[in-house]
């Protein structure tokens, strides 16, 4: 291939128009979140909210993290099982309806990715009924299954486009060393899906960390990922911004950290169409 | 044909059709999917039945629900709140989606063309790693009436204070605003991949026949982006019709019925009135009409060919 589009030149001044926006609209919030959950309740002042606090306060910190630690592990249980659960399942199914041809698989695909946009609301009646009814009701067991069955038809979508860029030549490689079905996904597909469980496993973990419609319909107090926690505390009245500031940002953390650690892999994921309609 | 495998295509030509049909690989990809299957009718395809059932009875969780007929589609056609809810989520809708499509694809043609830094994306994609919980929490104090860091700027600039998420009239721009802040980077960034996807030497082609900027994103850009933009398009409709978190976390649906949108009103009648049969009828309704709207937005833009292969 040849050499890729040169810059548009003129439009130099605009890389600085973008930065400027992107600094105002995104980075200005995310400073004054930090700066207030660091100040003294006592010293945040409307007046001086954009500047410094004179000394610095952890013990918002230590507030929240006594009040949020319970729920906290809860969306950490959560989230662990559910995203691992869901990408293992779809890379299994991206394996089957992307190598291999059998009776139904016509049907089987379309009804998956429909799933995709089954509006939640819609079986959201049903599904509280249908798990008090399997005595799930209230718990973390109950919402990871349902965050497992709604995440396949994503993750089986991106494992099958992912898979169907794999030459069908290393599978007859391995078929020729005598791999059956298992052994041509454990040995040949598997080792090559790093790429994939990035891309699937940031997609997972961020749409499942914050999840808030199941997650406030489908449990009880003790079982309460974070966000429920969070979204109580921000409706009480007069409330010192300082805590649930700096509930935001413990609860913000995880979603930051894995993006800040895999990121670069997912949009690289992204961009060779790993996500795509 | 239909069961051959692509991996290992002639072998098995010559056996009985029978044998063909229930031969061992296809059964072993059964059971493959098996578990996903399983899952999908349990959690999607019987709770859709069970709604519609639901929806013909009276039930609050006290009793066994009894069956009503169509009432509950008739108090819904008679609630003037249920209508209202309507009116204010299409608001949302009209307000959210064009705007959020713009600026993501005026961004994402940026990223392009302009900057190819990864910083650049990064900063994009923040807001959409923080949950709606959060990203509501954050305005709802930078835009508060009275101790609100925007009406602090207001006033510098000599403008009153405003009351932005408890107005009836700014509570839902403010609610499509703060969803537009959170969800432009990461529709951006799939526009951009999807521009990464076309082939560089239709650009190259049509520099060589003398096509401007403009040209060239009108003529290729964008009718060869169409199958990322019906992607985009179809899941942020859906996804605005159902606007929850930012309203649970906000208004909770005032001032009076101001930001009470569609999905808000069904889980207050569900979970706080106990009128599980109402909220049913609602839901079903709601799911109409998304289908509807799916199905026109697919037809309308034909989703599913690519200008490239025509």
């Amino acid at each position: 291939m040849t050499a890729t589009r040169r810059p548009y030149k003129r439009w130099h001044w605009l890389v600085y128009l973008l930065l400027v926006i992107a600094s105002v609209f995104f980075l200005i919030p995310a400073y004054l979140v930090i700066i207030t959950s660091l100040k003294e309740p006592a010293s945040i002042n409307l007046s001086t909210t954009w500047q410094l606090p004179e000394r610095w306060y952890w013990q918002s910190f230590a507030e929240a993290w006594t009040a949020f630690a319970p729920k906290l592990r809860n969306s950490f249980t959560l989230t662990f099982f559910a995203t691992i659960i869901s990408a293992l399942m779809g890379s299994m199914n991206g394996y089957v309806l992307s190598k291999w041809r059998f009776r139904g698989a016509n049907i089987v695909f379309p009804i998956m990715l429909f799933g995709m946009f089954i509006p939640y609301q819609s079986i959201l009646i049903p599904l509280f009924q249908f798990m008090r009814s399997i005595g799930l009701y209230g718990s973390i067991a109950g919402l990871i299954l349902t965050h497992v069955v709604y995440g396949l038809p994503i993750t089986t979508l991106i494992f099958r486009n992912y898979y169907a860029e794999i030459p069908d030549e290393m599978l007859d490689a391995g078929k020729i060393d005598g791999a059956g079905f298992f052994g041509l996904y454990s040995r040949v597909l598997f080792p090559l899906s790093l790429p994939g469980f990035v891309v699937v496993i940031i997609w997972q973990f961020t749409q499942i960390w914050n999840e808030f419609l199941f997650a406030v319909t489908l449990t009880r107090t003790d079982s309460q990922p974070i966000t429920v926690a969070l979204a109580q505390l921000a409706g009480g009245e007069a409330v010192k911004w300082n805590l649930p500031m700096a509930g935001a940002i413990l609860a913000a953390l995880p979603t930051l950290l894995v993006y800040i650690l895999l990121g670069r892999f997912f949009i690289r994921g992204l961009l060779a169409g790993s996500v795509k309609g | 044909m239909a069961i051959s495998t692509r991996a290992e295509p002639k072998i098995g030509r010559s056996k009985s059709l029978l044998h063909r049909l229930f031969n061992q690989e296809s059964i072993t990809a059964y059971i493959f999917i098996f578990p996903s299957l399983v899952g999908f009718f349990a959690f999607i395809v019987l709770p859709m039945i069970r709604g519609i059932q639901i929806s013909f009875t009276k039930w609050n969780l006290m009793r066994p629900p009894k069956f009503i007929g169509l009432e509950n589609y008739k108090d819904a056609f008679t609630d003037p709140v249920f209508w209202n809810a309507l009116k204010v989520t299409l608001e949302y809708v009209v307000l959210n989606i064009p705007l959020q499509t713009l600026i993501a694809l005026f961004m994402a043609v940026m990223m392009d063309r302009v900057t190819k830094s990864e910083i650049v994306r990064g900063i994009f994609i923040l807001p959409y790693l923080l949950s709606n919980v959060i990203v509501a929490m954050i305005w709802l104090w930078l835009l508060d009436p009275n101790l609100g860091f925007l009406n602090l700027l207001l006033q510098q600039f000599g403008i009153h204070k405003q009351a932005f998420f408890f107005s009836t009239t700014q509570g839902i721009p403010t609610i499509a605003a703060v969803n537009i802040w959170r969800h432009m980077g990461i529709n951006a960034l799939l526009f951009y991949a999807g521009i990464q996807g076309i082939p560089k030497t239709l650009y190259e082609a049509a520099t060589i026949d003398g096509a401007g900027e403009w040209g060239m994103f009108r003529r290729i850009t964008l009718p060869l982006l169409r199958p990322v933009t019906v992607f985009v398009l179809v899941t942020n409709v859906v996804g605005s019709f159902q606007v929850f978190d930012t309203i649970s976390v906000t208004t909770g649906g005032g001032p009076i019925d101001a930001t009470r949108v569609i999905v808000f009103y069904i889980v207050q009648n569900a979970f706080e009135l106990t009128k599980f049969g109402y909220a049913a009828a609602m839901s079903v309704i709601l799911f109409s009409i998304l289908i509807v709207i799916t199905l026109l937005q697919m037809r309308v833009l034909r989703g599913n060919s690519s200008d490239l292969s025509s």
